[in-house]
């Protein structure tokens, strides 16, 4: 086997590290969370050459080693913990050719850490456009280490970079700016005290908890922090930062004035002239972006249509397949009114939350979305959000969870929380399923206006009515919650760029498989219990279910199948299932609910999409396999008024009740886990359910 | 990120509502809110 050494990524966001990372790694990564904490750690390998292998870690993006974000405290841990299974052997700097002047500061930071580094300058292919001049050879003896001119996205020297990586033995670990000139005598009785370790380490372990102290850790010099040398007042580290601050610059103007030449002339570029139309005052704009918004639903409430079809009448196949295939019993039963239905439920998702997450991904890479956050902010601020709430309530859309763990760069935190807590209203993937199916059976299928239909317009009116709902609790938990808002903003403006067909790619293949995967075990779970609940129960009515329904029909010639109906509507009643719907229904009732809807809801409290899966274990349980759950539910007759159980009353109601509810799980950990508390879930929790009945029950009996 | 004395500053674009504002700061574009800006004292420079 061969050898392996660590190298981390690191770079300020938008120079495109993940690109480099995607094109160093390709599929050969993964994603996980470094522990204790919600912060994505990104992993991969790439083999260098027949006997070295490198183990790549992407760092969160960052702007400099005083930390100031959660994000940013895990890329100092790393740098700063020798005992790390992640410390690297390399330190990779990505910076972009255009941004130089700022991505260098982070550079010198690491490189006065004495780790080895290289220093990458990606986005090389602009550089004759731009006419941009570089002395690459200067540079190297300046900074004293390797520089590697790359462009990720066009795949040019990638393999430049393997061979600087694999060459790091050459690499010299000396720093380059000499930062204790700020207060020489305080870093001579540093270097005193410590003689062994590198004086800057030593300047970050003292200053790392100065703007940002939230984090543990396990060092070796956790001594240094009460020790004599903590002596400066908060204040007194923040000016010496400053100061540190601006002796690099000093230092990286120098060095740019010696190698970097920009010819100005061609100052009117793509960005000038595409944020001319795009954040337009009067109307381009908002206008755009409705715009935008609008083709991106109508897209895939009209493509999934398709493939969902073929998923839906393959699993029905499947599950009569099953049944007329193996042997009778128990076993085949719960494979194919469990299994198969639970499994197709989740399936069915893929097509949507596939072209979602390629959606928000284009909007993202290609720039476009922070232009939307410039244009949106001072709206939202007047609702107590920030700008950068728009990219949680954007991809809310997709999932809660990842829309959630998204607000970590809104640097108010008050701002953050109201947008954890609204985030849930945002019609998410998981309600889809529940509405197209509500929609197809209570919305007339017609055109309106030549090119929308009324079941698209429904399903885009829902979005809106989400979106509405999480503006509105916004201004009122701005009203109510006792916090003290700094209403600070900062935000980079990245250039426009083509989104890359690899990294869209990506994103959405890793989002959608670990949507896929964490919700799947969750409704897989249930769709069994549920089978469980509903195949078996006590007591009379349940296990003599077919001497009773056979003496109350004994008269009346029933065909053979009837009977069979009648029967398992009888089992199905008197099973656990039959006694849990039925004590809820009084609650239900006023709804326009029945048990059957009611156990729906019930279990989809765990996640929403369990509703339709629900729904199709409950019925597929005694009726004929062949139809499909759509159909089933059209046959569904209400017990008490007579007519269709489905229609425009419940149906709304229904509609409405989902819109408003939180209704998963996984969302409220993960709430718990970035408010660090439980109070914050419940409260969510609580109001959103209140709401949801609330609103539920007005639509049924205004409508009714 | 940020500004430091002797940066240069330029006004790039306003939002709807002059704010937020978008500024190219040392060659940074960054986009902040008027309150934030005002902070940043300039000189008109040509």
């Amino acid at each position: 086997m061969g050898k392996s050494i660590n190298v981390s990524l690191i770079g300020n966001p938008n120079t495109g590290k993940t690109s480099l990372f995607n094109r160093l790694t390709g599929l050969n990564q993964k994603v996980g969370n470094y522990p204790g904490i919600t912060v994505e750690k990104k992993e991969g390998i790439c083999k260098l050459d027949r006997s070295l292998k490198a183990h790549i870690l992407d760092l969160p993006g960052t702007y400099s080693l005083n930390t100031s974000s959660l994000d940013e405290s895990v890329v100092v841990e790393t740098l700063l913990n020798k005992n790390s299974k992640d410390y690297p052997d390399v330190a990779v700097v990505v910076s972009d050719i255009e941004n130089l002047k700022r991505n260098l500061l982070l550079f010198t930071q690491i490189k006065d850490l004495e780790i080895p580094t290289i220093l990458v300058i990606n986005m090389a292919d602009r550089m004759q456009r731009k006419a941009i001049s570089l002395d690459i050879e200067l540079m190297e003896q300046e900074l004293n280490t390797r520089v590697v001119l790359v462009s990720a996205r066009k795949n040019i020297g990638v393999d430049d970079l393997k061979r600087a990586i694999s060459e790091y033995k050459n690499l010299k670990s000396v720093p380059c700016v000499n930062a204790s000139i700020i207060d020489p005598e305080y870093f001579a009785t540093l270097k005193k005290a410590y003689p062994k370790q590198s004086i800057y380490k030593l300047w970050l372990v003292i200053t790392q908890d100065v703007n940002f102290g939230k984090i543990d850790r396990n060092r070796d010099l956790e001594d240094l922090k009460s020790s004599s040398f903590a002596v400066k007042s908060e204040s007194d580290l923040k000016k010496m930062q400053h100061k540190e601050t601006v002796v690099r610059y000093q230092f990286i103007n120098g060095l740019l004035t010696k190698v970097l030449n920009v010819d100005k002339s061609q100052a009117k570029d793509l960005r000038t002239r595409l944020d001319r139309v795009l954040l337009h005052k009067v109307w381009g704009g908002y206008l755009i972006f409705f715009v935008i918004l609008l083709l991106i639903f109508q897209a895939i409430y009209d493509w999934s249509t398709y493939p969902m079809d073929w998923i839906d009448t393959f699993f029905a196949k499947a599950s009569s397949w099953a049944q007329t295939s193996l042997p009778e019993g128990p076993f085949t039963d719960l494979i194919s009114e469990g299994i198969i239905p639970g499994l197709g439920g989740i399936v069915i998702f893929i097509p949507q939350i596939a072209f979602l997450f390629l959606f928000i991904a284009i909007l993202e890479e290609s720039g476009y979305m922070s232009r939307v956050v410039f244009l949106m902010d001072h709206i939202m601020k007047k609702f107590g959000l920030s700008g950068k709430s728009v990219v949680p309530l954007v991809s809310g859309t997709a999932c809660a969870i990842p829309a959630v763990m998204a607000t970590r760069n809104i640097e108010d935190w008050k701002e953050r929380l109201i947008t954890i807590l609204v985030v849930p209203f945002t019609t998410c993937s998981a309600r889809l399923p529940v509405y197209l199916i509500i929609i197809a059976l209570v919305i007339p299928e017609q055109e309106v206006w030549w090119i929308f239909n009324m079941q698209g317009l429904t399903l885009m009116l829902l979005y809106m009515l989400g979106f509405g709902a999480a503006i509105f609790s916004a201004w009122v938990l701005n009203k109510i919650l006792p916090i003290k808002r700094k209403a600070f903003f900062v935000m980079e403006m990245p250039a426009y760029k083509l989104p890359m067909l690899k990294n869209v790619g990506i994103t959405v293949l890793e989002k959608t498989k670990s949507f896929v995967l964490g919700a799947g075990k969750i409704i897989m779970a249930i769709s069994v219990i549920l089978w469980l609940l509903a195949s078996h129960g006590i007591g009379e009515q349940f296990t003599n279910a077919e001497e009773i329904v056979k003496e109350q029909y004994a008269g009346q010639n029933l065909s053979e199948e009837e009977l069979t109906n009648k029967i398992a509507s009888q089992q199905l009643e008197h099973s656990f299932i039959g006694y849990i719907g039925k004590g809820i229904e009084p609650a239900v009732r006023p709804l326009g609910y029945d048990w059957k809807i009611g156990i729906a809801i019930v279990s989809s409290f765990a996640a929403r999409e369990v509703f339709v899966g629900t729904l199709a274990t409950i019925y597929s349980v005694g009726s004929d396999e062949e139809e499909t759950i759509k159909n089933r539910m059209k046959a569904e007759v209400n017990p008490i008024l007579g007519g269709p159980l489905f229609n425009f009353a419940s149906g709304i109601s229904l509609l409405l009740f989902y819109a408003f509810a939180m209704q998963c799980m996984s969302t409220l950990a993960i709430v718990k886990r970035e408010t660090n508390s439980w109070k914050w879930p419940a409260i969510q929790f609580t109001a959103m359910t209140v709401i949801a009945y609330f609103a539920a029950l007005a639509a049924y009996q205004i409508l009714k | 990120m940020g500004c430091l004395p002797g940066n240069v500053v330029m006004m790039m674009e306003s939002a709807p509502f002059q704010d937020p504002i978008y500024l190219n700061i040392n060659g940074t574009y960054l986009a902040i809110r008027r309150e934030t800006a005002q902070q940043i004292i300039v000189k008109r420079h040509g």
